[in-house]
């Protein structure tokens, strides 16, 4: 069995590989698109940018699955490792905190995939977020801190908030109050490719 | 045959008692057929009732072919009445869900007498009903019923047939047809009748006619 | 006035026939009438109960902040307002010493809620006497106290302010209306919340809008207003109405009122037709008194009159009655009722209904006396089929009625057809049978002859009794069944509820969970992986556009819900026990395709399936975290709806997704153990993981069922016992059309004895034979209604069965032996002189 989705995937790494390079969006529901089509999602919008703007033919991975904390990212992200993605956008850990999760274990499950997506030789880009502030204040500093120790550790390139400009504005967001709307999405794609242009 | 000895009979209605029969005598001889006239109220009935045992006197006693009432038990008296006594009424009576031959020969069976299908079959047929003998009573006219009720009350050759204005319920000519059967029958068998009636002509067939008035027969 | 005075006479002289003919009649309608305060309390107490869930009329609620402009917007559209408050919560980290969880801030509003409250482990309750707490005070859960390993007087930090914990919540209506999941709540006011520095920009809180109007409006009239707000107003603004939170409660109550009316239903047709029995043997007794008035010169038509009013009079006092002992009892049962069952009943009293009821009885005593007496007035007797045609409109009424009754459309009609056809086949196989059979042989044995006879020869007296004693069992064996098959489906879903529903697990934790689990005392079931997905195509069709040609009507105008492409995926190799197979197959077994060339068997549940118009046989792509999965569907399954246990749309073959990155799900059953020490144990233990306590969810729900178990069983009690008075009454009535033959036997002198068992033959033969098929008429109805109507588990009953098979046999055996004996107490010389 496992044999079969190796092949298959090599055989899907194949057509990959004749193009210029593989971005892995490793997220959750923000990288999902939670609540808007698959299209609308920030990462089929960066394709598209860098497809238009900077006329380069790769292939975005949308890796975010909705309700996904840093504890299983790790075995998502050796799912798609096996098709080599040259960039690795990592942006989990809102779950983690939204939880309320023991935000240490939270740190190093995000310094094991940094690990792990560095050791398959792809260059890595961190994704910082924030936690509502009525989490409390001695809450929401530690969440802040975790993203700072992280890229401090290994040096990474960071956007400290995803969500900077788009979180608290209602109409950017869908009713939920968390999950960005289309609009949204469109904003975020673009300070998101403009992140990650000069990597490319 | 059937000797009625010094009878008293007295209904309580009420606080009031009435008195209908204070010393009555009477006999009959076998083969007999005597008819009892009398106004209504004046104790028919209650006479039938007396000499079928099915309700007993006061005092004094009923022979029927020589068996005294007194001495029986109610389930022997039950008995004897099955074996000895016929009954002909004004409605028929015939068991309604029993067809003209059933309704003959259920006597007959009680009676524990051998072949009771043909006898009752050779009864109806000298009433006249072979053709009828599978119908239910529903299913005859009232003159019909009557002739089943005939068969039915000779089956078991009784010593006796009491008959409660057998042609009260019938019209003129057809009361005289089922008349002329019964008569022709009893006369045959030389069965004892007692018959009971308000009409002059068929107490005239019989050959004494007695009135009931203030508790005697005369 | 000769009339009345004929009537008078006539109720006067007959005075037990009177008694036991409304003593009849007020059992026949009383179940009716009360099913109707029932059904009516039900809704009301319901319809209160969903106000206190929701705590006011309507509530505007919102995850931004609302502003005055939209305030005042909402205000313009809504009926005049008697109050209304702004409410707050958001969820937030509160620490003790050495632990945090994430708990619910509330802020508390003067006088909201305005249904149901709080209550205090110290008995008090809020609002009520209890007045608000000061600025520094929270009020909380037990579960804060046990989660922090803190006790009431302490004081707990809340943002940047610290609370004193001074009263602890031990009920708290609005339990269920929770910002996210099920996070114990703490309660503190306006300025304390000011204080507390949580809300701020990006913070995340919803925000709510409580609304009481001053009229009271019922809440399907709420739930207009709801509709009508939510369609005028900002999208980022929810409204919500009390009837947005029982549906599954009513899905509950609509098949207890539909059994219920079903019941009482049986009750007042069984009582009908004992009316119908008691009527025509007094009409029978009184046939010569007619026969003579007519002779007198009395009319026709002041003949009919007469027993026709005589018979409303009879009816009308029955009702009178039970109606008086109604309004009586609104002020007294209805309080030892709600005692008994927990549940507030409104026993209140309608002129309408009474207006309505009279209308019914009088056309009730013209239809079924008008069929009874003409026959009567004639001097020829009637055809059959003229009989027959005389109760058209008797039935029809009937029909009418009970499609009234029964709440669920068509539910009573369609049961009183039943009913009809059924009496129908029986009399025609009956007769055709009977005829056939007819008994011209002679038996040795009189008694059997005479009894063989009897059955056969008097076909409608036999197959009226036949047809009574059939439904009479069936009802019996339906009832008890059927009700027993509710309630144990009810309390059986309540007894296997699980305590908690736990998320998030990954598969190499499962074993150390489970034993966790264990050692608590309670066990980890349901366990199922989850495989997140997407549909893409079906049938070669982009799924979004395939729903949109094939959704349902509701599903139609859901734009957002039409395109949500997420599906949760599952394995197993087969059905559970609580699912059906709808339609299809089951899965051929383990997925062995080596190179997915063959499509993944895929089982679909029904309701997911009606609504999106996917078909057995459609083929599906999923797009499972990026790799595309052909599937081809070969069932539709349903789920039981009593069930309370994860359950996926699509479940795959197993062996084909197997490797894919997937989450555990399972759930922890209910049990004698600590839950806080549950949650803590398990939260310790496995950070990551989701234990979501869902006990409060099924309370009420447990708690309703355990009041109606009680209600249907009673119910089903009493039908049995009009049942009963019915059987009574009818082998009365056909001993009396026995009474004649039973004195000519016996002056042929046929001996008592002989007839006695002849009679006792023949009832006990139809007896047996009827409540032989009544009951495998009942077994087969109850299964019936259990599986389609209930959609429950069939509750096979077989010592009711066994019980009631001897039962009524034996019932009637002795009914026939005493009124046998009685006839032939009488002295056969009647035949004399008449």
């Amino acid at each position: 069995m496992k044999k079969i989705i190796l092949l298959l995937c090599i055989m899907t790494l194949q057509i990959a590989n004749a193009k210029e390079g593989t971005i892995l969006f490793l997220g959750d529901s923000l990288t999902e698109g939670y609540g808007v089509a698959k299209q609308q999602a920030y990462p089929a919008l960066v394709e598209k940018m860098i497809k238009t703007k900077l006329n380069k033919d790769i292939t975005v991975i949308n890796g975010g699955v909705s309700g996904s904390t840093t504890s299983d990212g790790l075995d998502r992200l050796r799912w798609y490792l096996k098709r080599d993605p040259s960039i690795i956008f990592v942006a989990l850990g809102a779950n983690d905190g939204l939880r309320g999760l023991d935000l240490e274990k939270s740190q190093r499950n995000l310094e094991r995939i940094v690990e792990h997506a560095k050791a398959s030789g792809a260059k890595v880009l961190l994704a910082g977020m924030l936690i509502p502030p009525n989490y409390g204040p001695e809450y929401t500093e530690r969440f802040k801190r975790m993203y700072r120790e992280v890229q401090k550790k290994f040096d990474l390139k960071t956007m400290p908030f995803l969500l900077e400009g788009i979180a608290g504005k209602a109409r950017l967001n869908q009713r939920d109050g968390i999950h960005p709307n289309a609009k949204g999405h469109k904003l975020l794609a673009q300070k998101v490719f403009a992140f990650i242009k000069d990597e490319l | 045959m059937l000797k009625i000895e010094s009878l008293k009979k007295s209904y309580r209605q009420g606080s009031q008692t009435i008195e209908i029969f204070q010393n009555l005598d009477f006999e009959l001889q076998e083969g007999q057929q005597v008819a009892v006239m009398g106004r209504s109220g004046s104790g028919k009935s209650t006479l039938l009732s007396l000499i079928s045992g099915i309700i007993k006197p006061d005092s004094g006693d009923i022979v029927l072919n020589g068996v005294s009432y007194k001495t029986l038990q109610e389930s022997e008296l039950n008995d004897f009445r099955a074996n000895n006594i016929g009954f002909i009424f004004q409605n028929f009576h015939l068991v309604s869900y029993l067809n003209a031959l059933e309704n003959v020969m259920l006597p007959a069976k009680v009676c524990g007498i051998a072949d009771p299908k043909e006898k009752a079959t050779k009864l109806l047929e000298s009433v006249g009903l072979s053709h009828r003998l599978d119908h239910l009573p529903s299913q005859l006219s009232g003159g019909e019923k009557q002739r089943v009720a005939i068969a039915r009350a000779l089956i078991h050759n009784p010593k006796i047939i009491l008959a409660d204005e057998p042609s009260g319920n019938l019209d003129d000519e057809t009361g005289k047809a089922v008349m002329d059967i019964l008569f022709e029958l009893i006369r045959k068998n030389g069965t004892t009748l007692v018959l009971v009636t308000h009409a002059r002509d068929v107490a005239n067939r019989c050959e004494k006619i007695y009135t009931l008035s203030a508790g005697q027969l005369g | 006035m000769l009339i009345v005075e004929l009537v008078y006479k006539a109720l006067a002289r007959s005075k037990s026939f009177s008694f036991i003919f409304i003593l009849n009649f007020a059992l026949a309608i009383a179940s009716l009438s009360y099913l109707q305060f029932f059904k009516g309390s039900i809704d009301s107490s319901l319809d209160s109960k969903a106000k206190v869930l929701l705590g006011a009329d309507l509530v505007v609620s919102s995850r931004f902040g609302i502003t005055d402009e939209q305030i005042a917007q909402i205000k313009s559209k809504l009926p005049d307002i008697k109050s209304y408050t702004r409410g707050v919560s958001t969820v937030s980290m509160i620490s003790s010493e050495d632990r945090g969880r994430l708990m619910e801030v509330v802020k508390l509003n003067k006088g909201y809620p305005y249904y149901g409250g709080l209550s205090f482990q110290d008995g008090n309750t809020y609002p009520g006497k209890t007045p608000l707490p000061k600025a520094g005070e929270a009020w909380v859960y037990q579960e804060v106290l046990d989660l922090l390993g803190l006790k009431r007087g302490d004081s707990v930090k809340i943002g940047k302010e610290r609370f004193v914990i001074a009263k602890v919540i031990a009920q708290d209506s609005l339990k269920t209306v929770s910002f996210s999941g099920f996070l114990p709540k703490i309660y503190i006011t306006p300025e304390g919340l000011e204080k507390t520095e949580l809300l701020q920009f990006g913070s995340t809180a919803r925000y709510k809008l409580n609304f009481k109007f001053m009229r009271d409006f019922d809440n399907d009239r709420l739930e207009q207003i709801e509709n009508g707000l939510e369609k005028t107003i900002d999208q980022n603004l929810r409204v919500l109405s009390p009837n947005d939170g029982r549906d599954r409660l009513l899905r509950v109550l609509k098949f207890v009122t539909n059994f219920l009316s079903l019941v009482s239903l049986i009750s007042f047709f069984l009582g009908l037709v004992g009316l119908i029995y008691l009527y025509s043997g007094f009409l029978r007794k009184h046939q010569n008194d007619i026969t003579v008035l007519r002779d007198l010169g009395l009319s026709r038509r002041n003949l009919a009159l007469t027993y026709l009013l005589h018979l409303f009079v009879l009816i009308a006092i029955a009702t009178v009655f039970i109606f008086s002992l109604m309004a009586v009892s609104g002020q007294f049962i209805a309080p030892v009722l709600e005692k008994l069952v927990d549940f507030d009943f409104d026993l209140s009293l309608d002129y309408r209904f009474y207006l309505q009821s009279a209308l019914v009885l009088l056309l009730l005593s013209l239809s079924i006396g008008l069929p009874l007496i003409l026959p009567l007035l004639q001097r020829q007797r009637r055809s059959l089929v003229k009989t027959l045609l005389g109760f058209v409109p008797f039935t029809l009424l009937l029909l009418l009625l009970a499609h009234f009754v029964t709440p669920a459309k068509s539910v009573g009609l369609f049961f009183a057809l039943a009913m009809l056809a059924l009496i129908a086949v029986l009399f025609g196989v009956g007769s055709f049978v009977l005829s056939r059979f007819d008994f011209s042989g002679h038996l040795k044995n009189l008694s059997l002859s005479l009894a063989l006879k009897n059955i056969a020869r008097q076909k409608n007296t036999s197959l009226t009794l036949f047809s009574a004693i059939f439904l009479c069992t069936a009802f019996f064996s339906l009832i008890p069944q059927t009700g027993a098959s509710l309630s144990n489906a009810l309390t059986h879903s309540v007894g296997e509820k699980p305590r908690f529903f736990v998320i998030d697990a990954k598969e190499e934790q499962l074993d150390n969970i489970e034993s966790h689990v264990n050692k608590m005392g309670a066990r980890l079931e349901n366990v199922a992986p989850m495989v997140r997905g997407r549909i893409v195509k079906v049938n070669g069709v982009d799924f979004a556009k395939h729903s949109r040609n094939n959704a349902d009507k509701q599903l139609q105008q859901e734009q957002r819900e039409l395109k949500n492409r997420a599906v949760n995926l599952s394995y197993r190799t087969k059905l559970k026990e609580s699912e059906e197979l709808i339609e299809g197959r089951a899965f051929s077994g383990t997925y062995s395709a080596e190179d997915f060339s063959k499509p993944v068997e895929v089982s679909v549940e029904q309701r997911y399936a009606d609504r999106r118009g996917i078909e057995v046989g459609d083929r599906l792509v999923f797009d499972v975290l990026g790799l595309q999965i052909e599937g081809i569907v070969v069932n539709i399954r349903s789920v039981r709806w009593t069930e309370f246990v994860p359950n996926f749309f699509f479940i795959l073959q197993d062996g084909a997704i197997n490797d894919a990155p997937k989450t555990m799900l399972a759930t922890i059953s209910a049990g004698d153990y600590d839950a806080s020490k549950m949650v803590l144990t398990l939260s310790e233990a496995f950070p990551t993981l989701t234990v979501i306590d869902v006990k409060s969810l099924f309370e009420t729900f447990a708690n309703l069922v355990a009041s109606v178990t009680k209600i249907t069983d009673s119910m089903s009690l009493y039908s049995i016992f009009i049942g009963l008075v019915m059987s009574f009454i009818i082998i009365q009535y056909q001993m009396n059309l026995q009474k004649n033959n039973i004195l000519r036997l016996k002056m042929i002198g046929v001996d008592n004895k002989t007839i006695k068992h002849s009679f006792l033959l023949e009832f006990g033969l139809l007896s047996l034979i009827a409540s032989t098929l009544g009951i495998i008429a009942g077994s087969i109805g109850s299964y019936t209604i259990s599986t389609i109507l209930f959609e429950s588990y069939w509750d096979f009953r077989p010592d009711l069965l066994v019980l009631y098979f001897f039962f009524i046999p034996v019932l009637t055996l002795l009914i026939v032996g005493f009124f046998t004996s009685r006839m032939m107490g009488q002295k056969e010389n009647v035949l004399f002189g008449e």
